[in-house]
């Protein structure tokens, strides 16, 4: 998603709709907002491409990122490490294991 | 010395793509001495070159070029211009397949005959039967190595799938298992055993899952009779005065065209249902093999149900005394 400055070092219009004192109110107070304040600046920006395209992107990025995988207990690619199979792919106890 | 045909050389067969069907008859004819040629438009990415990171798999083996879907149905809604993932490599989407190897049943062969007239489909019988299908699955999953076939053990389950069969249990299924993969169980046909690194879908790095790739195509080229030409992309067939295919026109990387003479011509692309009516003329203005005037107006599919959850118990939140490693896993079939 390209954005551009203008002479005034602001954010120009963008033809999906948000206008720029609504990205400054959002983007510029963020941190000052309470969470359901955040969640309402959001809610009215949740139909425009921006946010649907700014959305599937983080999903995308956020999940590829190595450093977030320890924190849900994704391993990730062992191809050179032997894989899993010597090293707990079936290592499950807290569940019964069913006959085939 | 790896084969080479001459563009004007018509005495060979022709196959256009490399990926299930392509590789398969390519070796097929290698192997009975017939000069072969396959055209596969994608590039030629070896599996030590296959990438475990399902982005960046992505971007190197999905068939990427611009594509637009239409209609009433959701795809149009979701994906209008990524209505099928595939791949656009040398292989085909056999490299990224999971290895799923199901037979097709009975009465997906005779879909008119089980829903009779169903208002915006065209729903035909086979001409075949799945009897007559019979010997030729047990040839192809013999070639494949299919688990649960041919005296092969199945794959052991992954915690991913323990989970899954407990839950199966449950709901009341008493058949559940890791199914008819082709995915080495045991070292098979000059290739390893699973290393259950659950990245099938991202390519062939541990080669232990079956692919044209590593199987049908260096076994074809192993013969001298094979060439494969990668980055070829096929964009209409042609034909002679009396109506018989003469050679394809194909773009190659650069974009530049060219003429491949050819006895045969074998369509095995993800994309024929395009290339047939690419295919033109005046002797044939509704495209190639289209008398039906069917050719790239209906979409005939086999459906899948797919069950997506989340595991609430992770390594991030056990006692030590549990264990349950969640690796990526592999699909079962």
């Amino acid at each position: 998603m390209k954005q551009s400055l203008s002479a005034s070092g602001g954010i120009q219009k963008r033809s999906s709709g948000i206008s720029q004192e609504m990205f400054r109110q959002a983007g510029f107070a963020w941190t000052g907002l309470s969470e359901e304040a955040r969640l309402q600046a959001l809610k009215r920006v949740e139909q425009t491409p921006f946010f649907q395209r700014l959305r599937s992107d983080f999903v995308l990025y956020f999940y590829s990122n190595p450093a977030i995988w320890p924190r849900f207990g994704y391993e990730g690619p062992s191809n050179d490490r032997g894989g899993y199979v010597h090293r707990g792919f079936n290592d499950i106890d807290w569940i019964k294991r069913e006959e085939p | 010395m790896p084969r080479k045909f001459d563009l004007d050389d018509d005495n060979l067969v022709l196959i256009i793509g490399s990926g299930a069907g392509g590789g398969t008859l390519g070796n097929e004819l290698a192997q009975k001495g017939i000069r072969t040629l396959i055209l596969e438009a994608g590039p030629r990415i070896e599996r030590e070159q296959h990438i475990d990171d399902e982005r960046q798999a992505f971007a190197q083996l999905a068939w990427l070029d611009k594509r637009t879907t239409s209609g009433s149905w959701r795809l149009p809604k979701d994906y209008p211009n990524f209505p099928a993932n595939v791949c656009k490599v040398v292989g085909g989407t056999t490299v990224h397949w999971g290895g799923c190897s199901l037979r097709v049943q009975d009465h997906e062969l005779r879909a008119k005959d089980v829903y009779g007239n169903i208002a915006g489909t065209n729903l035909l019988n086979w001409p075949l039967t799945l009897a007559e299908l019979e010997p030729y699955y047990d040839k192809a999953e013999d070639k494949m190595g299919v688990t649960g076939t041919h005296g092969i053990p199945l794959l052991d389950a992954d915690n991913n799938q323990i989970v899954m069969a407990a839950g199966a249990k449950k709901v009341g299924y008493k058949e559940c298992s890791t199914g008819n993969m082709a995915i080495n169980s045991r070292p098979r046909d000059g290739r390893p055993a699973t290393i259950q690194d659950g990245f099938c879908f991202q390519g062939i790095r541990s080669n232990v899952k079956w692919s044209t790739l590593n199987t049908e195509i260096p076994k074809g080229e192993a013969t001298g009779n094979l060439e494969v030409r990668p980055q070829c992309h096929v964009l209409r067939i042609e034909h002679d005065k009396s109506g018989r295919v003469s050679g394809v026109v194909y773009a190659d990387k650069e974009g530049n065209h060219h003429l491949q003479r050819a006895r045969i011509i074998c369509v095995a692309a993800i994309e024929t249902p395009r290339l047939l009516p690419n295919s033109a003329s005046s002797l044939y203005p509704d495209g190639l093999a289209n008398s039906s005037g069917q050719v790239g107006e209906k979409l005939h599919a086999s459906y899948e149900w797919i069950s997506v959850g989340g595991i609430r118990k992770t390594r991030a939140n056990v006692s030590r005394e549990h264990n349950g490693r969640l690796h990526q896993g592999r699909t079962t079939s």
